[in-house]
């Protein structure tokens, strides 16, 4: 039997863990690792890490109970677009049905893309609250315990404030509209965002044609984001560009962080973080809710 | 669209549903944890049916749909990556600035959370081998069918892996054993 080093078996453990091995390897690494405790101790940490991530991933999936009737509401459109194109097409070619591609008015298009372009700020905000802007201060249209609700009620939203009906809406989020209004509400159900560790408030509203998220953070945030960079300077706006998306993040002399981010230049950005960094009607709505 | 040709669409159609929607879920769980986003997930998974009902004449009963969805549907996923990072000037999930500000780095422990935290601070094409092997369990050749990448890649990039998650769960450990 050929003799490893241990370097080499280190190298084959992952395959041999997943019985990806051909008998021979199998063989020469379960040999090697009966007379060596230093790889089979490695074995023991890469079985351990694997079981681990198994298991996270697993749990984190099973508590999105959504999950099912997310895929229910796929299949329904899907069918329904094939019975459409179906039903459209006039002399098929081969039995090759052209597909159309989803429609999506251009309302959502717009709030998607922004929201695809904010993945990752979006993914902090695991317990989300949505705003307008209105002529008398911001108001508190919703409040979701999740990103996907929050996503839903954003872009509902949206919707409602550009005239379509709720009906419609409930058909195209597949959410029935008693259950968006009565969502959350209870900050008792804030929790921290399970992966970064630390919570967001979202806030979101139109400027002009424009949708512009705006998250405050609450727990440790700005903590978190000292220790990306060598020196925070209060009220100094950080800014990031990303193609047609600008995210600007911005601490107050009161060590809370704003995270703002939308299709605006960086002038607008830096108006914004002003404002915010003048206004305190949000920190007083927020400790009449929390408290 | 004369009857014959209906009633062949109709009987695809059945197919297509217990072959192909039935795993829908399971895309879409993946999804969401590739793309990090519910509602981009839902596009993805949306669009991969469209497209797995449009080639389902070359799909060949008896194998395995499953694998031939993913596929469609980690093709889907790649063309969107590098739409957005030929489109991003600076912003990318996976560069340093933008990263620093929203990754963060907590001290991670050796549990599930501290796992699931790990995971999403590995580069995607890290994270997209561990989901396969190890959650949706895809063998090697599959998964490398599906990546467009020889098996050995598949092999060392799941090994890169779990070494760095093994970096990130416990910083003290040696990366690497010495040579004997």
């Amino acid at each position: 039997m050929i003799e490893l080093s241990c370097y080499k078996i280190n190298n084959l453990l992952s395959a041999y863990l997943e019985n990806q091995l051909d008998t021979a390897t199998t063989l020469t690494v379960a040999n090697h690792l009966e007379n060596c405790p230093s790889c089979e101790k490695e074995l023991n940490q890469l079985t351990k890490i694997s079981s681990l991530l198994k298991t996270a991933i697993q749990q984190a999936n099973e508590s999105d109970l959504t999950l099912a009737t997310r895929a229910n509401a796929i299949n329904d459109r899907v069918k329904e677009q094939i019975a459409l194109t179906i039903a459209q097409t006039k002399q098929p070619t081969n039995n090759v049905i052209s597909i159309q591609k989803p429609i999506k008015t251009s309302w959502i298009k717009k709030v998607i893309l922004s929201l695809a372009a904010s993945i990752v700020i979006a993914m902090l905000s695991v317990f989300s609250l949505t705003y307008y802007a209105t002529a008398t201060g911001p108001l508190l249209i919703g409040a979701a315990r999740n990103h996907q609700f929050c996503s839903a009620i954003e872009l509902s939203n949206i919707g409602l404030h550009k005239g379509h009906s709720k009906t419609e809406l409930s058909k195209q989020f597949n959410t029935k509209f008693p259950e968006l209004d009565t969502l959350g509400i209870k900050f008792a159900d804030l929790h921290p965002c399970e992966v970064y560790q630390t919570s967001f408030l979202h806030l979101m509203y139109l400027k002009g044609d424009n949708q512009v998220s705006v998250y405050y953070g609450l727990a440790n945030a700005l903590d978190k984001f000292k220790e990306t960079q060598t020196q925070i300077n209060p009220e100094q706006l950080y800014l990031e560009t990303s193609g047609s998306l600008q995210v600007g993040a911005v601490s107050t002399k009161e060590n809370t962080l704003w995270l703002i981010a939308g299709e605006l230049s960086q002038e607008e950005i830096k108006a914004i973080s002003s404002n915010l960094l003048k206004t305190r009607a949000f920190e007083e709505k927020q400790a009449e809710l929390f408290h | 669209m004369d009857e014959s040709s209906l009633l062949l669409t109709e009987e695809q159609l059945k197919q297509f549903e217990n072959l192909a929607l039935v795993h829908t879920k399971t895309l879409l769980r993946s999804a969401v944890r590739m793309c990090g986003s519910s509602t981009e997930a839902d596009d993805i998974v949306q669009e991969t049916l469209l497209r797995a009902w449009k080639y389902w004449h070359t799909f060949e009963l008896g194998s395995n749909c499953r694998a031939w969805l993913f596929r469609i549907m980690i093709n889907l996923i790649h063309r969107r990556r590098e739409s957005l990072a030929n489109n991003s000037e600076h912003f990318s999930v996976d560069e340093p600035a933008i990263s620093n500000i929203l990754r963060f780095e907590p001290k991670l422990d050796m549990d599930e959370q501290g796992a699931l935290a790990a995971v999403y601070r590995l580069p995607s094409e890290y994270r997209d081998i561990i989901l396969l092997v190890l959650v949706e369990e895809f063998s090697y050749k599959e998964t490398a069918t599906m990546l467009n990448v020889p098996m050995g890649t598949v092999m060392s990039r799941l090994h890169r892996a779990r070494q760095m998650v093994k970096k990130l769960l416990c910083p003290d450990t040696k990366e690497d054993i010495a040579t004997a």
